[in-house]
């Protein structure tokens, strides 16, 4: 009865183990495919022409 | 419209909202011109300062070196690089004979984890007396420099930029050839906003000139593909459905009347027209399919390429400055000012006897003209016209050489010293801005009429550059003034 016991808590064990493991692979493989996204905002302007603000 | 503290503020706030915001300018920044006139060098160059350290306010990553931007020398440009905080890029700009180039040909840049890679090319095109002979400088075509730029940095860079200088039409053969380069942003007269166009794998875009509106583009890179999303194909097929929609309502029409081969059998042309359209259907069915399958291919491999979004922002009147970028602005134009004054004060000093003012030759002045003129001058006292000078003086910028033409009467032609001291009843802008000089027509008034108003008088300086509203026939109408 004790040998049974042990072996389903070490089976237990196991399967939470197994299931936390492929959590985090399946999230690590998400992250590397986000790695290869960037985000970058362009400020950008050109022939300001020596035009600090208008005259007038 | 225009104005750097506005465009300051601007910058400032997109960099609370998002802290991934990079600041490029492909150049033309310093002068208006290739060529400054020497009596306005001081004052030119002071402005030029003052733009370079509102710009270094604005935390600017790099500027591209354009051909006015020499408009002062070359040795000019290469002073004010030492008071930049940016870099001044051009890798072609070099030294004769040695092919070194007076400024960086590339820099490189790092935000939010992604390499960037960003050149400048000056254009070629143009005038040979842009650079002097004491320069010992040359500007190379871009196929002698630009190759060598990519196959440098394509291996170390997610995204390689061009700032240019070149003509349009040779960006787009840059952007054919090298598809390594994935952002164009160029510089020259343009008039109005250039949305990013995709030319092969390289986006090209501008924004219009003297900073009245700026460019903001979004984009989600992928570092890996280094690919931008194909809009084509999508807009093809809607373009081919539309088509096909309307062949299919065309069709119909024929088929209403019964079986057009039937009821047209004896109208052989309107019987091939009808044959011709199911033929042209049957096609545009395929090339639909065909269309369909690339799009869903697209989607399929979306997660591969990368995409944008951009919104040009017009710097309008009602924006808010920024506080420090304004005091910068407000202290160069005093200076400029300030130097103009010193110049008029000299020059009626040294070459005016008696403290007289310049009168240009021809002019006869507004009062001369309001003595027979007395309605028409009642009119135009009500009109802008006549306190455009006074606006210069509220804004401590009469001395100002630039502004100057614009807001008296009789200053184009004129050498910028001599309008310093433009006579009192020459400022404002008067009656022989419109008609022409006057002189003659007051001695004869019978014989020697003035000229009429015509659209290129008023686009002297009701240019798009500071004027978005003016409608010729529209101004015409509300300035008129009526039967002499």
């Amino acid at each position: 009865m004790y040998k049974s016991s042990l072996l389903l808590i070490a089976l237990l064990a196991s399967l939470a183990l197994a299931i936390t493991a492929g959590a985090v692979e399946k999230k690590a493989s998400k992250t590397n495919q986000k790695t290869d996204l960037r985000e970058i905002t362009f400020f950008f302007s050109n022939d300001v022409r020596g035009e600090t603000e208008p005259c007038g | 419209m225009g104005g750097l503290p506005k465009k300051a503020q601007h910058l400032i706030s997109l960099r609370k909202k998002k802290n991934t915001v990079l600041a490029l300018d492909s150049g033309a920044l310093l002068f208006k011109d290739e060529k400054i006139p020497t009596d306005q060098t001081q004052q030119l160059t002071t402005t030029a300062q003052g733009i370079v350290t509102a710009y270094n306010r604005m935390s600017f990553a790099a500027v591209g070196v354009a051909r006015q931007d020499l408009a002062a020398g070359l040795k000019y440009l290469l002073t004010l690089q030492q008071k930049s905080d940016f870099p001044w890029l051009s890798a072609n700009l070099v030294r004769r004979n040695q092919s070194k180039p007076y400024f960086k040909p590339h820099t490189l840049l790092t935000i939010n984890g992604m390499n960037l890679g960003v050149i400048g090319l000056t254009g070629n095109q143009g005038s040979d007396t842009l650079l002097t002979e004491k320069d010992n400088a040359v500007i190379l075509p871009w196929e002698d420099v630009l190759p060598g730029q990519i196959d440098l940095l394509k291996g170390r860079t997610d995204m390689l930029i061009l700032l240019s200088n070149l003509p349009a039409a040779t960006n787009r053969i840059i952007a054919e050839k090298h598809p390594e380069i994935h952002l164009i942003l160029q510089s020259g007269s343009v008039s109005g906003n250039l949305a990013p166009e995709r030319i092969n794998n390289t986006l090209l875009t501008q924004v219009e000139q003297q900073g009245k509106s700026v460019g903001i583009l979004d984009v989600r890179w992928n570092t890996r593909s280094k690919q931008w999303e194909d809009h084509g194909s999508k807009n093809l097929l809607l373009e081919k459905k539309n088509e096909l929609d309307r062949l299919g309502w065309l069709i119909n029409r024929y088929r209403k009347q019964g079986d057009p081969k039937l009821v047209f059998k004896d109208q052989p042309e309107t019987l091939t027209a009808y044959d011709s359209m199911l033929t042209q259907r049957e096609k545009l069915d395929q090339e639909i399919s065909r269309l369909m399958a690339e799009e869903n291919a697209r989607i399929a491999s979306r997660a591969q390429l990368s995409s944008f979004n951009y919104r040009f922002e017009a710097m309008r009147k009602d924006l808010p400055d920024n506080p420090e970028v304004r005091a910068i602005v407000d202290a160069t134009t005093n200076e400029v000012n300030r130097l103009g004054k010193m110049a008029a004060k000299a020059r009626s000093a040294a070459s005016l006897t008696n403290d007289q003012m310049f009168f240009p030759e021809n002019y006869a002045g507004n009062s001369v003209c309001q003595s027979c003129h007395t309605p028409q001058s009642e009119k135009w006292s009500n009109t802008k016209h006549a306190s455009a000078y006074t606006t210069l003086e509220n804004k401590g910028q009469q001395f100002n050489t630039q502004c100057l033409p614009c807001h008296v009467t009789g200053a184009f032609e004129q050498p910028a010293g001599l309008v310093l001291n433009l006579a009192a009843d020459l400022r404002q802008v008067g009656c022989e801005i419109c008609h022409g000089p006057g002189k003659q027509h007051a001695a004869q008034p019978q014989d020697l009429r003035p000229g009429k108003p015509t659209k290129e008088i008023c686009l002297r300086c009701h240019t798009g550059d500071h004027d978005d509203n003016f409608i010729f026939p529209e101004a015409l109408a509300r300035l008129r003034c009526g039967s002499l």
